[in-house]
């Protein structure tokens, strides 16, 4: 793989090309790195559509596995099937409001309504869809520190 | 690097690191394997000579034990009901479990059945500790989440930037 950077003076904006042979999955991730980092993620609408759907950061409410796949809950009640795992987009996610609340699910903190304390050290949150997403045990101090709860 | 935490966890599936994770697995399918056991033997001795008083005893015990553990997860780890507060949660595990207990107190004849004391008593008892661990704990949690709901809307405002 080669990496070129090329700076020209007047470039009002980063363009960014990913050249590859036709199929190279590789390339559609880094593709895919790149775009989270510019604040937008790409999903396929339910139903095994091959219509490719770029969503800004700001509409994604959680990201979820099920059925072996990541799927991207957005404000309006879409969901999107991605086509990275859900640990690769909590990488690429790193330094947004996105967070990790447990094996299944990722949560942007903008999207969270209320904060409800379970027993057993797990949290409830309440999401702007009206959804309950539970923080496990083992996510709970993070998501706590993120929002500034010290005990 | 994020670390793929699909791999960490008691009952992930994967090698266990440590010895209280083994034997913790060991007890968890242990039970398992007891409770069939038993299950069939109970069966078995009731195909051959009936349903026998000790057979419902044992019996009923081992339906309390399934259905608490049934419930516990349907009223506190089943996605639908966790829309609603804990406190009505752990109240409706307790009405539900009454029933199942009560149902299992006359079948397997652990308190007299002629004595309609002993069921009141049996009741009461339950009814009042369920109803003031309810109290208890929904207080608590309840001042609990009032405190986790200010810190996020302070955080909220500081994103805002207000």
């Amino acid at each position: 793989m080669n990496v070129r950077m090329i700076e020209e003076p007047g470039c009002r904006e980063i363009e960014v090309t990913v050249r590859s042979a036709p199929g190279d999955s590789r390339a559609a991730r880094i593709a895919e790195r790149v775009r989270s980092m510019f604040g937008r993620l790409v999903g396929y609408a339910d139903g095994g559509s091959i219509d490719r759907l770029v969503v800004p950061l700001e509409s994604v409410i959680s990201i979820e596995t099920a059925e072996k796949r990541a799927w991207i809950h957005t404000v309006g009640g879409k969901r999107l099937e991605s086509p990275m795992r859900l640990y690769e987009l909590e990488d690429a996610l790193e330094g947004t409001e996105f967070v990790r609340v447990s094996r299944q699910a990722l949560v942007n903190l903008d999207h969270v309504m209320g904060i409800r304390p379970e027993p057993n050290g797990r949290l409830a949150l309440k999401m702007g869809n009206e959804d309950i997403v539970i923080v496990s045990r083992s996510y709970v101090s993070d998501l706590k520190g993120r929002i500034g709860i010290t005990h | 690097m994020a670390r793929n935490r699909e791999q960490d966890g008691f009952l992930s599936g994967y090698d266990n690191r440590n010895i209280g994770s083994a034997v913790g697995m060991g007890l968890l399918t242990g039970s398992l394997i007891t409770v069939i056991m038993l299950v069939l033997s109970i069966a078995v001795g009731a195909a051959i000579s009936g349903l026998s008083d000790w057979m419902r005893y044992y019996l009923s015990y081992i339906v309390a034990g399934l259905a608490g553990g049934i419930l516990q997860q349907l009223w506190f780890n089943y996605h639908p009901t966790m829309r609603f507060a804990y406190s009505a949660r752990l109240l409706g595990f307790g009405i539900t479990y009454y029933v199942v207990l009560a149902a299992c107190a006359y079948f397997g004849s652990w308190l007299p059945a002629g004595n309609p004391w002993a069921w009141a008593t049996f009741s009461i008892i339950f009814l009042v500790i369920f109803a003031a661990v309810t109290f208890i704990i929904g207080v608590s949690l309840k001042k609990r989440g009032i405190e986790y709901t200010e810190r996020l809307d302070e955080y909220h405002a500081k994103r805002r930037g207000e």
